[in-house]
């Protein structure tokens, strides 16, 4: 009998739909980790048998109670995903999945699925489709409206944050800088003070702790037209205690910028080498101070404070 | 800027007549002001010295063109008094905008140690010889466009260049506004342009100095001139649509949606039989591809560090064919992952229209959309796919892709907006 056809592709479409809906309630990934099947496997043969024998037999869809419930728990299941994304996007990732465990990316396919199989099924019957269009215009005003107002509750957020950074309307731009960048920023301009415009200062190479100090591009930026010359990182301690191979006469006396509480890395070059004198910096007053002295010996963990930033001038 | 903006109105004026006042002014500065940047580049190259006297002397064949060109009187006309309120919430955004450029100097990363860097050092030295060294393949990642709209602030002492981006995003809303008005109901045009200049990724570029903005703007607008002109009997909207992807090649010159006009051009071939397009657009952006990438090996070349070529018959014959599948399986997840969080709305909106557009008659246009939508997802997979096989980091550029894949937001909005409530006209 012609219902029984149906009636299959209703089985398997309600159970497709259970699994996406279990898969929400849990994680996508539960079925296949608990029962060793691949739930996508389902969904593609509902679709095809949806295609080829169709949901719901002709004519008079309008009488049919299955397309018109199909057509609103379409509609609901958008809307509710809608406000749940919304709810996400106003709060914090994964907001929804820990008040009330419905995990978004699983009810997104539930959704997605009853809509393709809605649609699937209609497009087949041509008298079904001012229902379809209709419902398609539903949702993509759902899908319009929930984007619209994600994009301005971000906004929102991003001026927020901007404004926010915009405290000292007088600043100048070298103090913009340093409140961009911190201190590292503040180093480069004390270095600018004590080395000329055709220095060429050695750096340490970009690797942990001096991802910033260590950035030639962006230490060039900053100090510029100075040249600046590194070895390439590599991770090893052994990179960390050579110096360039390059000619340089400034060598930059870099304590390391991350905030570990293992001092034992810090502190760069960490060779002695022959000096005329070292600039050494005070990065909270903004101040130099010049010593002279005719060797550089690294102290490692025991340099005080107002010793581990600055720039060493290299003996002829 | 004014001048190059001036010339270029004139001449998208003769080029494209039925463009409206505002269109032909925001076409004359993408136009006018690009080709300037162009022109510098050129000059650059052939060894002029980057001060103001090469830029004052640049502008001179703009300003011929300006008083050599006539006006034309007819047909182009202004938007009404009516659509005031929409202009004034664009120049809101703008203004937010500009506050945030005029406040702050160039600040994020790329665009300080990359684009800015570039420009201070050619304002200094007035070449780019200080960017030989180690590092010279990263300051040649990127062609020079955005970094010569910085020098040029630099050289004439305004130390703001990023309001560039603002007065960039500014005019492309102006310019999506117009392009929707006459297609689709007044108050959906307004809201369409609104959520696409509200779009976080959009809105957020405006105030960051970083290329992928301007190359959006170009490539969007270019695809809309074509997707109007596509059943157009006249060529001369060519030089327009060539000029834009040119000049879009100098901004970002790896992102592959250069391709997308040239792709649209053999599309008239085959439904109109019209040679013309795709000689003139092929021909004008290939040579602008070429002129950068022989700058960029001859830089290198000279500097001993050539870039060595792809050996793709090498590669292909490392490669294992048993994982083909595999990886394609990979890059599919990675760009779900990448791309979904920020385009899932979008591409399911789009895929709905798709569905609805599809008892609708006279939908011609509208498929070239849908179809450069398809085009530009299909490009993206291919390329993910194949420089995964020689960048061993491609799973960790998922930002880059993210902000790559930017065309997306307006395009797949515009399109979704006229299948709904345009009227399908060509």
């Amino acid at each position: 009998m012609k219902l029984s056809k149906y009636q299959f592709g209703l089985w398997l479409s309600t159970l497709s739909l259970l699994i996406a809906g279990i898969e929400s309630i849990k994680y996508p990934g539960f079925i296949h980790k608990h029962l060793h099947f691949s739930p996508s496997l389902v969904y593609v043969i509902t679709g095809i048998a949806i295609i080829t024998i169709k949901l719901y037999p002709p004519p008079s869809p309008e009488k049919m109670l299955l397309p018109i419930l199909f057509r609103y728990l379409a509609i609901g299941m958008g809307v509710i995903s809608g406000i749940l994304l919304s709810l996400e996007a106003i709060n914090y990732p994964n907001f929804v999945f820990s008040t009330i465990h419905i995990h978004l990316d699983g009810l997104q396919i539930m959704t997605l699925l009853i809509f393709i199989y809605f649609l699937l099924s209609n497009l087949k019957h041509i008298r079904y489709h001012s229902l379809t269009r209709e419902t398609i215009m539903i949702v993509m005003f759902a899908l319009v409206l929930n984007f619209t107002f994600a994009a301005v509750i971000n906004d929102l957020k991003l001026l927020s944050k901007e404004f926010k950074l915009m405290q000292n309307a007088g600043d100048t731009d070298s103090q913009k800088q340093h409140a961009g960048w911190g201190d590292i920023y503040l180093y480069t301009q004390l270095l600018n003070r004590s080395t000329p415009h055709n220095a060429t200062i050695a750096f340490p190479p970009a690797q942990n702790h001096w991802l910033y100090s260590g950035n030639v591009v962006l230490m060039r930026y900053f100090v510029y037209p100075r040249s600046i010359v590194n070895l390439t990182e590599t991770g090893s301690e052994e990179t960390l205690a050579q110096l360039p191979a390059q000619t340089f006469d400034y060598i930059a006396l870099a304590w390391g910028e991350s905030n570990e509480l293992d001092l034992s890395p810090y502190g760069w070059p960490k060779q002695a080498v022959k000096t005329e004198y070292i600039d050494y910096f005070d990065l909270v007053a903004g101040t130099s101070e010049r010593v002279i002295v005719n060797q550089y010996t690294p102290t490692g963990v025991d340099t005080p404070v107002d010793r581990r930033w600055g720039v060493i001038k290299v003996a002829n | 800027m004014i001048l190059t903006t001036l010339a270029g109105q004139r001449l998208v004026q003769h080029l494209c007549p039925d463009q409206t006042k505002i269109q032909q002014y925001v076409l004359g500065n993408l136009m006018g002001f690009g080709t300037y940047i162009l022109s510098i580049f050129v000059a650059s190259s052939s060894g002029s010295s980057l001060n103001e006297h090469l830029l004052l002397i640049l502008a001179i064949p703009h300003f011929l063109l300006l008083i050599s060109l006539p006006t034309q009187k007819q047909g182009s006309t202004w938007p009404p008094k009516r659509d005031l309120i929409l202009y004034l919430a664009i120049l809101l955004l703008v203004l937010i905008s500009l506050t945030f450029n005029w406040f702050w100097p160039v600040r994020d990363w790329d665009a300080l140690t990359l684009y800015d860097f570039r420009a201070k050092v050619m304002t200094l030295s007035q070449d780019y010889s200080p960017l030989y060294g180690n590092e010279l393949n990263y300051y040649l990642a990127y062609p020079f466009f955005t970094s010569f709209v910085h020098m040029i602030a630099y050289i004439f002492d305004f130390q703001r260049p990023a309001i560039y981006y603002s007065l960039l995003y500014g005019m492309f809303g102006v310019y999506l506004y117009e392009f929707l008005r006459l297609k689709i109901p007044r108050y959906i045009a307004s809201i369409t342009t609104l959520i696409i200049m509200l779009t976080p990724e959009i809105f957020h570029h405006s105030f960051v100095a970083y290329t992928n903005l301007p190359y959006t703007i170009y490539i969007v607008i270019t695809i809309l001139i074509l997707v109007q002109y596509q059943e157009s009997k006249s060529n001369s909207w060519t030089w327009v649509v060539a000029l834009l992807t040119a000049i879009a090649v100098h901004i970002r010159y790896d992102d592959p949606f250069w391709i997308l006009p040239i792709i649209l051009c053999l599309y008239i071939v085959f439904k109109q039989r019209h040679l013309y397009p795709l000689i003139v657009t092929s021909g004008v952006t290939l040579l602008s591809r070429l002129f950068w990438l022989n700058f960029k090996k001859d830089l290198l070349t000279g500097y001993g560090q050539p870039k060595s070529s792809l050996d793709y018959l090498s590669l292909l014959s490392t490669i294992d064919y048993r994982l083909i599948l595999i990886r394609f399986a990979d890059v599919l997840m990675f760009l779900y992952k990448t791309l979904w969080t920020s385009f899932g709305h979008l591409l399911t909106i789009t895929l709905l229209g798709y569905l609805y557009l599809q008892n609708k008659k006279n939908r011609r246009v509208l498929l070239t959309l849908y179809a450069t939508i398809g085009l530009s997802l299909l490009i993206v997979i291919m390329g993910t796919f194949v420089t995964s096989f020689y960048y061993s980091k491609w799973q960790i550029v998922g930002g880059s892709v993210r902000r790559m894949m930017m065309i997306l937001y307006p395009l797949t909005i515009i399109t979704s907006a006229l299948t709904i409530w345009g009227k399908h006209d060509s």
